[in-house]
């Protein structure tokens, strides 16, 4: 109860009945009495502030730690160095076929590839163009046979 | 009792604001190291418990529920931290030292008390003697000003269990005191 009166907490009846017994227990008198001192000498004592630099150290850590996490989760080896390789082999095959596409889409790439087919051309009801390889022997047999 | 906007704060940090952590430090940073030289009385010991506390406090603000306050949340973490501290730099002690050299150096306390630091040191040395939960509830009390109900959020008890620890604590202290004057 000593407690609860040095700290204002004791509702208005039982701050009477406290008063009343204090008047008559000379122990609880001096309980009471110590108990103020002993809060008297906590409000005399000073207050620590952090060490300068303080929250910059914290802050200096924090980044540390998750630094070193970062490296320990994400720490080559073996398998990142052969997947490294992998991967460095499929970009230079996409470049590759990239600028192939590209040097043929810069040189009539439709009248190459129609060209190619065209020399190829063996439809039986369409003349073979002349130049076409199918052309050219037509041309080679017809002139044998003009012989 | 708050320092700063605990939810803006908050919401800053979890969108990857890391400076929002460092104004968290910095609005708390002298209560908790003060809690900690009390609770611990060496200054080193105070200042890595301290560091602690904040690193933790790092750690777990991410998953922080806003059902109690931000302030009550670190000063828990720091009593625990403490709590901590103590008990294992005694195990290391028991390890390396006799048990006698291990129990608290029984200084007197000078009776003639001049001054802010001469009471700073008379509490920390009659606090240094109490069992730890004694400590922790005098010291959220009397030093850091906390409300009965401030100190059960921090302690995770009831505010009657707070009531009977802070009456058996003084009553201790002041057994403490009176043994030293």
């Amino acid at each position: 109860m000593i407690s609860l009166h040095v700290d204002g907490q004791l509702g208005p009846m039982e701050e009477k009945l406290f008063a009343e017994h204090i008047q008559h227990c000379a122990a609880c008198r001096e309980a009471l009495e110590e108990t103020r001192a002993v809060r008297d000498l906590f409000a005399s004592a000073g207050k620590f502030s952090a060490p300068l630099g303080f929250a910059a150290r914290v802050m200096a850590n924090i980044e540390e730690k998750e630094t070193s996490r970062f490296r320990k989760f994400f720490r080559p080896g073996p398998l990142f160095w052969r997947s490294a390789q992998v991967a460095v082999a499929l970009v230079v095959i996409t470049l590759g076929m990239l600028s192939g596409n590209a040097l043929m889409s810069g040189r009539g790439a439709t009248e190459r590839v129609a060209e190619v087919r065209d020399s190829f051309h063996l439809d039986v009801f369409e003349a073979a163009p002349p130049n076409s390889v199918a052309g050219v022997y037509l041309s080679m047999i017809e002139g044998s046979h003009e012989k | 009792m708050t320092f700063i906007d605990d939810e803006h704060l908050i919401r800053r940090f979890r969108s990857g604001d890391v400076s929002a952590f460092e104004e968290l430090v910095r609005a708390y940073q002298d209560r908790i190291y003060n809690l900690c030289r009390y609770m611990l009385r060496s200054p080193l010991d105070a200042q890595d418990a301290a560091q602690d506390v904040f690193l933790k406090a790092y750690k777990g603000l991410e998953d922080f529920k806003p059902n109690s306050s931000l302030y009550t949340w670190i000063y828990r973490i720091a009593v625990n931290t403490c709590l901590d501290y103590k008990r294992k730099s005694r195990r290391e002690a028991l390890k390396h030292k006799s048990l006698a050299e291990t129990s608290p150096a029984a200084e007197p306390i000078s009776t003639q008390i001049h001054n802010s630091k001469e009471a700073s040191e008379a509490i920390q040395q009659a606090l240094a003697e109490l069992r730890e939960n004694s400590r922790a509830v005098l010291v959220l009390r009397e030093i850091e000003g906390l409300s009965y109900e401030e100190i059960a959020e921090v302690l995770s008890a009831s505010v009657s269990a707070v009531k009977s620890r802070l009456s058996r604590a003084r009553q201790e202290f002041r057994r403490v005191l009176r043994k030293k004057l």
